[in-house]
């Protein structure tokens, strides 16, 4: 297990370092910093007197080293139009983009695998057919038509529920559901299909011959096995909740790190988008690391392999 | 042959697969009937799909969804299995009656040791616990002599190789002293050596235990080590059934003898040919009238491609069913 998990944790220290550089490289390929910082009119020593005060007259290894050691330290320096740290406008708007995350991940999860595990058992009944038809429904509605159709439904016209904002549970109920839409569908179907292949093990055939009750085979043997394939895509399902909410955020106006990463794009303020991407990229790397453990917790031959 | 003697009878049993659309009939077992006594061993013999597998798992009601027993009855211990309810079957099976599987690496769940997946039947029947679980757990192992059990139990079926799960497999299949045993192409899966050691404990474990025993296989080396008895199975039905020396001496059905035929015996060296049955096994879904071995037997006479032969008894316990033995 030590040596798995070493073997992981080498592996996420090279992706985070992978980032850092196409989040350097590619804050320098967009455009120069200065002729942003400074009046249009600027002669060419004030761009060169900026540049040397940024470090850019430096060279790229230099300033990616630089760069490296500032981000270690939590400074990826101020937020153009805030004039605050950038760090710390991402870290003050990260709870309430986790908040949403997590919840439609909670949400995905439990509704996927309780629906993928009743329709494999229940094959080609009426809920096998209605866990198809929603599945591929879900799937293909783009989120923020979802969001929009929710609030015309739910807020505008029944009234149950608030159109945006975040001031309580109620809040969370439409942006959730949105967001979770699309992972509940795709938890389903490998639920499904994992639990069908599960099922028709020979493994199951030999707990049957010994008499086992057949909810006792289902619940503790072949969810668990079913859960490997789960396991396996809930670190992608979490990188595209965090990237989601981007879209849920901006139609439910959420106060999250998503509306902030589209406001930041469009005013071109490069510290938040840096630290916006390298904080949520290194979150994801850490959230799959876990997930990698948690495979090796459920797979002795993950554990021992 | 008292009734009292006779553990397992099975009579005109009919297993048919239903395909998806509901049309295509497979008559996997079409009319299979025997009795086993108790302690006795007796193997059924056939090429895949011949519906040996099938008959077995029939017996032990764990067909797939899409198999049904369509009619006849199996007797166990007098007492129809075919009548009783879902939690019934439960109670008889990995209690008084178990079963082998054919491949002992996929036989066991990966995720889970093999210490406790041979504890659940004896908690589940025994309800066994504690010191007394452990005590048998150990014993258990020790009666398939598997070396230091208690590290062993610790561990993960992939951490084994495929005899000592074979023999795990059999312990768990013996774990509650059932009175029959099924086991289902025991040692294909293994390899000769470890073959032949499996064979041994087999024997060995049905004594000690006074099991009676069922082994399907498709070779006949593994029939006449350990049976009794053999039927030969050809298209779901038992073809030739008798005691294991007359058939090999005495086969009379035209299908054993080319089964017999096609085991090496050493004069194909260097021939470089192994003698085979020529044509195909007919499909189980559109079977012709008449017997259907007819279109691959070699001395096939007209009445065989109208009329399905019946069976004919040949000696004491030796009967066969095909319309040259008849005539003779």
């Amino acid at each position: 297990m030590t040596r798995y998990f070493l073997s992981r944790l080498r592996l996420a220290v090279i992706t985070i370092l992978g980032v850092s550089l196409i989040v350097f490289v590619t804050s320098r390929m967009s455009g120069d910093v200065t002729l942003l910082l400074l009046p249009q009119d600027a002669s060419q020593a004030e761009i060169a007197a900026m540049q040397h005060q940024l470090g850019l007259d430096a060279p790229y290894y230099v300033q990616y080293y630089k760069f490296l050691v500032n981000v270690a330290h939590g400074d990826f320096g101020e937020s153009l139009r805030y004039r605050e740290p950038a760090l710390g406008l991402i870290m003050s708007r990260l709870p309430a983009t986790l908040e949403l995350a997590f919840s439609a991940f909670i949400l995905s999860t439990v509704v996927g695998l309780l629906l993928g595990i009743l329709s494999a058992r229940m094959r080609s009944s009426w809920l096998d057919y209605f866990s198809r038809i929603f599945s591929i429904t879900a799937q293909s509605m783009p989120s923020f038509w979802v969001g929009i159709m929710l609030i015309l439904v739910f807020a505008v016209e029944l009234h149950w529920l608030p159109t945006s904002g975040a001031q309580g549970v109620q809040y969370l109920v439409l942006p959730v559901v949105t967001l979770a839409l699309v992972p509940i569908a795709s938890t389903l179907r490998i639920t499904r299909s994992a639990m069908l292949e599960t099922l028709d093990a020979d493994y199951v055939k030999f707990l049957r011959v010994k008499g086992l009750h057949e909810q006792f085979i289902v619940w503790k043997h072949a969810l668990r096995n079913a859960l490997v394939p789960v396991i396996a895509i809930s670190g992608l399902t979490l990188g595209f909740l965090i990237g989601g909410t981007v879209i849920v955020e901006s139609v439910f106006a959420w106060p999250g790190l998503g509306n902030l990463m589209v406001e930041s794009i469009f005013t071109r303020d490069y510290p938040v988008i840096q630290a916006g991407v390298s904080v949520t990229s290194i979150f994801l790397i850490l959230l799959n690391l876990a997930v990698d453990l948690l495979f090796g917790v459920i797979d002795p031959r993950v554990r021992f392999g | 042959m008292g009734n009292g003697d006779i553990l397992l009878q099975v009579k005109d049993l009919k297993t048919y697969i239903h395909g998806r659309d509901g049309l295509r009939v497979t008559k996997a077992v079409d009319g299979v009937s025997f009795a086993l006594r108790r302690g006795e061993t007796l193997g059924i013999i056939g090429e895949s799909g011949s519906g040996k597998t099938m008959t077995a798992l029939s017996i032990m009601r764990i067909l797939p969804s899409a198999a049904r027993v369509v009619g006849g009855e199996i007797l166990f211990n007098g007492e129809n299995l075919l009548t009783k309810s879902a939690a019934e079957m439960r109670r008889l099976r990995g209690e008084k009656m178990s079963m082998i599987l054919q491949d002992p690496m996929v036989s066991l769940d990966p995720l889970f040791t093999v210490g406790s997946q041979l504890a659940e039947p004896l908690r589940t029947h025994l309800r066994l616990g504690g010191a007394a679980l452990a005590h048998r757990m150990t014993e258990l192992m020790s009666a398939v002599s598997i070396p230091s059990p208690q590290q062993r139990l610790k561990q993960y079926p992939h951490q084994m190789s495929g005899g000592m799960l074979q023999r795990i497999v059999g312990a768990i299949a013996i774990s509650c002293d059932p009175q029959l045993l099924i086991a289902d192409e025991p040692t294909t899966a293994l390899d000769p050596t470890v073959q032949a050691q499996f064979l041994d404990l087999l024997e060995t474990l049905r004594d000690s235990k006074h099991l009676s025993v069922i082994v399907v296989t498709h070779d006949f080396g593994v029939a006449a080590r350990l049976c009794d008895r053999v039927m030969v199975m050809y298209a779901g039905r038992i073809v030739e059934m008798g005691p294991i020396r007359e058939i090999f001496e005495h086969p009379r059905h035209p299908y054993t003898k080319a089964l017999l035929a096609s085991i090496p015996d050493g004069t194909e060296f260097g021939t470089g040919r192994l003698k085979s049955i020529e044509g195909q096994p007919p499909d189980l879904a559109a079977l012709p009238p008449g017997c259907p071995f007819a279109p691959r037997c070699p001395s096939v006479v007209p009445r065989c491609q109208r009329d399905y032969p019946p069976e004919f008894r040949v000696a004491t316990e030796h009967a066969a069913n095909c319309w040259q033995v008849s005539a003779s």
